[in-house]
């Protein structure tokens, strides 16, 4: 007699999914390898390198001067932290002094790009889960931070704006009338994302209380950034191990208390904010004055070692500099933020649902390129 | 806290363990032997310098010389999240044929990070749980950050009759 499949016994059994590397949702080049029970994930494993581009061999061959451009290549979706991490460790080890003008510069830009690029995370986060109006609206406001960016140097994404020992250019005139009003229109149209976003049902219901990262964890694994605030982790590098000038500046650190899938949306939301709040105060006490020590035409870094972290939009990106009198760093490692961010993946991962994978992995905010390096 | 203040508090901890401890400019350098490495670890993490968070892990190698037999530097970096301290740890061992016990117990990060040091620079981490290559391709060979890596020791002309020498009798005209 025919059971219609209801008697017969719940298929259970281990099932192996490959996703990606080529996989939308895997925002580039990322293999996860899945092992499934049902719908459910027991197992984990990152599959990267698919990007490797081998910057720390080519800038141990090229010397710091040469291979600054090619850190723009590392984080592209917010250059700017990478150029000045690389910049701040070859400072540190020289002992290079910047001018004032280009320390506010440098927090200008980097502010501008961490808006640039969260407004990345909110769309593509939006995309991953089918909101895909947020993917719209978001790059409609990232287009004029873009503009921004190539009245400023030139170019939209792989700016090289910051240089050892300053900035490439000056604020052209006028340019910062229209980066207040760019300001302008971005925080106002952050009330609309939270109406289609963070008020939003449906979108509420498949990220709050999904993958909640408890603060030891995010420790243990070297999470940084606001994947790290927002599960309480109280540290931010700009405020707790300054570089450049933001103890100038009044602003305050996100912090989220659950550590879900929606906390770590909404660090970033207000996170935007606080960045907004800064470009404003860097552009109301600009001072006047020099916008690049003059280096020697060989730039040399004496012997020693020297680590600039910068606090990125993806958490710390850091450069370690192991230096030997010649104009190519002897050691150059360099730490991203996105690495130890995407470690946690396969942790987290464990006992969710495929569905949710692409949520998850959305809400740590990735790029490939600064992962792989 | 001031890198006094943590120096201090690093000396006090590792007064037996420590060959070296240096005040630098934002952070204390710790020189150790490399067999003391995980019992340094644990010390800056579980004491009073409560380092939870470690940055990276990584490593320079010094290919033999004229006056040196080489050497391989290991370098940890350490945060303290509550006290904003930051603690560099440094061991050398030799270039081939000594390894160095793994701190992935102490902290998970490790797995990667020393994952990616030995994918890179060819250092063996004793006791890894999964000690295999991360950014390059698993039939890669050589340490590409090792001083003495040269490129042709892996061969990356790829063409499809190398690859799949199947498929290039299959185009030939008339095949």
């Amino acid at each position: 007699m025919a059971t219609h499949g209801r008697k017969a016994p719940l298929h259970n059994e281990e099932m192996l999914i490959n996703m990606g590397p080529q996989h939308p949702s895997t925002h580039g080049v990322l293999r996860l390898v899945l092992r499934l029970r049902g719908e459910m994930i027991e197992s984990c494993r990152c599959v990267i390198g698919y990007l490797h581009r081998c910057h720390e061999y080519i800038s141990e061959r090229n010397g710091w001067i040469r291979s600054l451009p090619l850190t723009d290549r590392l984080d592209y979706l917010s250059p700017i932290t990478c150029e000045w991490a690389m910049a701040l460790a070859a400072e540190r080890l020289a002992q290079v002094e910047v001018p004032e003008r280009a320390e506010w510069l440098r927090v200008l830009s980097a502010e501008l790009y961490r808006i640039a690029s969260h407004l990345v995370f909110v769309g593509t986060f939006g995309n991953d889960l089918a909101a895909v109006t947020m993917f719209l609206h978001t790059f409609r406001e990232r287009e004029l931070i873009m503009d921004i960016f190539e009245k400023l140097t030139g170019q939209r994404m792989t700016c090289h704006y910051i240089r050892v020992g300053g900035v490439g250019w000056d604020l052209p005139a006028g340019l910062d009338r229209e980066i207040r009003q760019a300001l302008d229109v971005i925080e106002s149209r952050l009330r609309e994302y939270d109406d289609l976003f963070t008020n939003n049902r449906i979108l509420r219901a498949r990220t709050e209380g999904v993958a909640e990262i408890s603060a030891e964890r995010c420790r243990a694994y070297g999470a940084s950034g606001p994947v790290a605030r927002a599960s309480g982790v109280d540290f931010d590098l700009r405020r707790d191990a300054p570089y450049g000038v933001y103890d100038r500046f009044d602003y305050r650190v996100i912090l989220g208390n659950r550590g879900d899938c929606l906390d770590r949306f909404t660090c970033r939301m207000e996170e935007m904010r606080q960045s907004a709040r800064i470009c404003r105060q860097v552009l109301d006490g600009l001072p006047p004055g020099e916008i690049r020590t003059k280096l020697p035409a060989r730039f040399k870094t004496p012997e020693g070692v020297a680590y600039g972290a910068v606090e990125g939009a993806r958490g710390e990106c850091g450069y370690f500099a192991i230096g030997d009198g010649t104009e190519a760093p002897y050691r150059l490692k360099i730490r991203s933020g996105g690495f130890s961010n995407l470690h946690l993946i396969e942790d987290i991962l464990v006992g969710w649902k495929v569905a949710d994978v692409v949520t998850i992995l959305g809400s740590i905010d990735i790029v490939l390129g600064d992962i792989d390096r | 806290m001031t890198v006094q203040e943590a120096a201090a508090a690093v000396q006090s901890e590792l007064s037996d363990l420590a060959e070296s401890i240096e005040t630098r400019e934002r952070d204390v350098l710790v020189r150790c032997a490399a067999k003391d490495i995980p019992q340094v670890m644990a010390r800056l993490r579980d004491g009073a310098t409560s380092c939870d968070y470690l940055t990276f892990v990584t490593a320079a190698d010094y290919p033999p010389s004229e006056d040196s037999t080489g050497r391989m530097d290991l370098w940890y970096h350490l945060r303290s999240l509550s006290l904003r301290i930051e603690v560099l740890v440094t061991a050398s061992i030799a270039r081939d044929g000594e390894s160095v016990r793994t701190v992935s117990d102490l902290y998970p990060t490790a797995v990667w990070h020393e994952r990616e040091c030995y994918d890179l620079l060819g250092v063996v981490f004793a006791g890894h749980p999964d000690l295999t290559r991360i950014l390059l391709p698993d039939d890669w060979r050589g340490h590409p950050l090792r001083k003495d890596y040269t490129e042709d020791m892996n061969d990356l002309t790829y063409t499809t009759e190398k690859r799949w020498p199947e498929m290039s009798e299959a185009r030939k005209p008339g095949g």
